[in-house]
């Protein structure tokens, strides 16, 4: 087992390398230079030039990578923002926390609303207690988060003022980015719990467990659930990448101070510490959540625990 | 030697598939929601085609202040937006753009996906290995921020997001069609034709690919609908086609700041956003269906 992990910590080095190279020489394709960016149209050319001197910019590419590594394993340093002189690493350190709050509490919205109605309409199967969750959720896994966001900011601040619209004041400031980038997340959870509980409930063990006289209930939520939330749990980790891109959209509207607005207004203003940055953590808690899911099976599943301890691997 | 086999079985293949196809159609005609999904964006397609004939794209792009922020009425259906454009007009042609980056990178990221996922899911050893480890980087990167980075660089326009949003989706259709490949790889029919002498690319192109051709199809169409939300995220953030061309992404954009006094703005253009993504993946969830009964639910 701990085998197991090291070795998967070890296969995110090379990624995180590749991560940021990749980044690195994307955003450096983009038109322009950051002095003439900062300092706007009327700048004098020696003015730029001396602020890109300043930011190191004036160096050729590869040797920008190579102190901007360095200085990351060793120091610990992503550089500084070209726009705001300040640490990324702090920035990020300050807007992490926000991001990862409203992908989790989103993720666990949709588990909440997500498995218990997926099973309901499994067990429920093509009747009106199928149906509806069934349609409700095919619908709400077509929207965007940020269209979703919209409405729901039109009716609960706008017209209600029941939530702030902008910001983070308190708590309440999360309920709709929440709902948001759950709903859609939600639905995807629904159809897959239900598809998988559908492949469950027809096997044999669960026939088993019937004849020897277990009640419904016991079936259903012992036997069957716990083989098939497997699938939903890989679902729900894979699927976490495309959450992130929704709470990117979720946080500029809501005005988030979270590390996708930090990375989108970096992008737009070729501030490459900044991107690079924040695509860098956003890549190692991808990786993180991953192995996250990888190891819950093993307590899910003894037959997978058997694997990962095995010489084998 | 080798060709006289080939010629043989060819209409055997021929009769094979086309009374495979009739057998899916006549099950996906059953599908009422599915059916409904294919009719609701055939309309979308043929009226964005043609959009010129209905309203002029000069109508999209005329500003006339008097009408700012007019509600829908007989004459503007869907009212006007900050400038006092026709929103209808604005939709119309904005549903060409959409449409269009969500069918084109769906069927680029089909072709690159397809091809490379079955190369290197046959081939498999080294080259196996070095583009899976590629693919793992690319895909440890969220994809609208790989997207929006790859715009910024290569400039704004409908074909370099088509080449950005393709980028971000061909990891994950590479794996899909890899597995599948893995899969038929193993069937005895593969190990007769390698035995027969057959090139690795004859069996690629004939046996391997044909036999995926189910699971593609449903990927792809799947993947017309989240492709149509990738763009409208990008463009919603800023990062999509040039202003003023409309885009149903932008559009809801634009329409977001005036929320309180017109929210017709983000109504109509979210609602075909929804619309065009919800058709495509209830016809995707039907033919996945009217192609393999046995996975039906």
């Amino acid at each position: 087992m701990h085998r197991f992990i090291f070795k998967r910590l070890l296969m995110m080095i090379p990624i995180v390398i590749g991560v940021s190279f990749l980044i690195f020489v994307i955003i450096d394709m983009i038109p322009g230079d950051p002095g003439s960016n900062l300092l706007g149209a009327g700048a004098r050319q020696e003015d730029i030039d001396m602020l890109n001197e300043e930011l190191g910019y004036n160096l050729p590419l590869m040797q920008r990578y190579g102190k901007y590594m360095y200085d990351a394993i060793f120091r610990l340093d992503l550089g500084k923002s070209y726009a705001t002189k300040k640490p990324v690493i702090t920035e990020i350190g300050n807007r992490l926390p926000v991001s990862l709050r409203v992908a989790f509490n989103a993720i666990l919205f949709s588990l909440v609303f997500g498995v218990p109605l997926g099973v309901l309409s499994a067990v429920k199967q093509n009747t009106v207690f199928d149906r509806v969750p069934t349609g409700l959720a095919l619908l709400l896994a077509a929207q965007p988060a940020f269209l979703i966001g919209l409405v729901l900011m039109l009716i609960f601040s706008l017209w209600l003022g029941w939530f702030p619209a902008n910001g983070i004041a308190s708590w309440k400031s999360y309920v709709m980015p929440m709902i948001a980038l759950g709903l859609p997340y939600g639905g995807r959870q629904l159809r897959f719990t239900r598809s998988s509980m559908l492949e469950t409930i027809r096997q044999d063990y669960v026939r088993t467990a019937r004849a020897k006289g277990a009640t419904e209930r016991m079936v259903i939520w012992k036997h069957a659930m716990k083989n098939a939330l497997l699938p939903v749990i890989t679902v729900a980790g894979n699927s976490f990448g495309i959450l992130i891109g929704g709470a990117i959209a979720t946080e500029t509207l809501f005005g988030l101070p979270g590390l996708g607005s930090f990375i989108v207004s970096g992008i737009k203003q070729k501030d490459v510490p900044v991107v690079t940055g924040g695509i860098i953590v956003f890549a190692v808690v991808f990786s993180f959540v991953i192995l996250a899911v990888d190891l819950s099976y093993a307590f899910v599943d003894p037959r997978i625990k058997a694997k990962y301890s095995g010489r084998g691997r | 030697m080798n060709q006289v086999s080939v010629d043989a079985a060819a209409p055997v293949i021929v009769f094979r598939k086309e009374s495979r196809w009739k057998e899916v159609w006549r099950r996906l005609k059953k599908d009422r929601l599915a059916m409904f999904g294919l009719a609701v964006i055939s309309t979308m397609i043929i009226l964005a085609l043609l959009a010129d004939f209905i309203v002029s794209y000069e109508a999209a792009l005329k500003m006339n202040l008097r009408l700012k922020l007019a509600p829908p009425s007989a004459v503007h259906w869907f009212g006007c937006d900050g400038y006092g454009r026709d929103l209808f007009a604005r939709c119309l042609h904005g549903a060409r753009v959409s449409l269009t980056v969500g069918f084109a990178t769906s069927i680029a990221t089909l072709i690159v996906g397809s091809l490379l996922g079955a190369m290197v899911g046959y081939i498999g050893g080294k080259l196996d290995d070095i583009v899976m480890r590629a693919l793992d980087i690319f895909s440890a990167i969220p994809s609208t921020l790989f997207a929006m980075a790859v715009v910024a660089a290569m400039g704004s326009g409908i074909v370099n997001i088509c080449i950005a949003i393709s980028l971000t989706n061909i990891p994950g259709f590479v794996r899909i069609v890899r597995s599948s490949v893995l899969n038929i790889a193993e069937q005895e029919y593969i190990e007769a034709s390698r035995a027969g002498g057959t090139s690795t690319l004859r069996i690629l192109l004939k046996h391997v690919l044909p036999n995926s051709v189910g699971t593609l199809i449903v990927q792809t169409t799947a993947n017309v609908a989240s492709m149509i939300l990738t763009a409208a995220t990008l463009s919603f953030l800023g990062l999509g086609i040039n202003p003023p061309q409309p885009e149903w992404g932008a559009l809801v954009s634009e329409g977001k700041e005036f929320l309180r006094t017109a929210p017709h703005l983000i109504l109509f253009p979210g609602v075909m956003i929804c619309v065009a993504s919800f058709s495509m993946s209830v016809l995707g969830d039907g033919l996945r269906d009217a192609l393999d009964p046995r996975l039906r639910t």
